[in-house]
């Protein structure tokens, strides 16, 4: 069985998720991100990010922390599809410390994290990496939040 | 609201229209700027008796109007923060009312595109029509119809 590429993501606050080789795109160190008013407090920021402004996403705060702590000082701009074969559209995710690129096969398959945190949300799958489950982001639901 | 439409519509730019641009503290909204009627001093705002949401009430063009006063985080406040000492004059389609900026900037139309403001970020209600770019940081597209809107909304939800 091939394995395949994912990175993993430190989010904060002790959560950690993965995102697919390939939706993995551009990591900026210390970002200059600007707050808009009237957003949810899980993605109060933008990134000026070639020509774009990329709505940011802290994944922490969603699942219940304190937002964007100070320590944070990595985001990481990622890619999806809203459906096949269109263009791809980009978000950014807030990490508390840049990825790590973990290989992975289909037997570390495993059930969703099951910790009232709310994962079911926001993955798409979940697989076991050294003993732990490390739920798979749902990129296109987290940016378009009425797509499944 | 077909300027709202437009505004808040798929990649536009400010070409479309000179802007004004009201800074609220840290905050920089730019508006059309054919929504800005006068501009008058912030320390003539009849502060009693204040409309529902407002500060109090301007004397502009012959006629006398509600002035509203929102934070940085576009809430309504009751009290003007000091350093408000422009009140922008703002025509919403036919209802005029002032709005307490801490700086106005009016400009020339730029090629300076407008962006939508991201799905995951849009809530319903929001001033908030856009994004764009000025003095190269971000700021918000909004319209003096968005902001009385909003600001009735707010007093409804409270």
């Amino acid at each position: 069985m091939r394995p395949m590429t994912a990175w993993l993501l430190d989010l904060g606050a002790g959560r950690v998720a993965a995102v697919a080789e390939r939706e993995m795109l551009h990591l900026v160190p210390d970002p200059q991100c600007f707050e808009l008013p009237q957003t949810p407090v899980h993605c109060r920021r933008v990134l000026r990010w070639q020509d774009r402004i990329l709505p940011v996403w802290d994944v922490a705060a969603w699942l219940g922390a304190e937002p964007w702590p100070a320590a944070a000082r990595v985001v990481a701009v990622v890619g999806y599809q809203k459906r096949r074969r269109e263009a791809p559209r980009y978000g950014a995710l807030l990490l508390a410390a840049p990825p790590v690129r973990v290989k992975v096969t289909d037997d570390d398959a495993c059930e969703l994290l099951q910790d009232g945190a709310g994962w079911e949300a926001l993955a798409v799958s979940c697989f076991r990496y050294r003993e732990q489950p490390i739920p798979v982001l749902n990129l296109r639901r987290l940016f378009y939040p009425e797509c499944n | 609201m077909a300027n709202e439409r437009r505004t808040a519509g798929r990649s536009q730019s400010l070409r479309e229209f000179a802007h004004a641009v009201l800074k609220l503290e840290h905050l920089a909204l730019v508006l059309p700027r054919s929504d800005v009627r006068t501009l008058e001093a912030a320390a003539d705002l009849e502060a009693a008796d204040p409309p529902p949401n407002g500060v109090g009430w301007i004397e502009a063009e012959r006629g006398r109007f509600p002035v509203y006063c929102f934070s940085p985080e576009l809430e309504p406040l009751a009290r003007p923060p000091a350093g408000r000492r422009i009140c922008v004059v703002l025509d919403a389609g036919g209802e005029i009312f002032g709005f307490l900026a801490s700086e106005v900037v009016l400009l020339e139309k730029s090629e300076q595109p407008v962006h939508t403001v991201p799905r995951a970020m849009a809530a319903p209600g929001s001033p908030v029509l856009g994004v764009t770019v000025y003095a190269d940081a971000v700021a918000c597209v909004s319209s003096a119809r968005a902001i009385l809107s909003h600001a009735r909304l707010s007093l409804e939800a409270a």
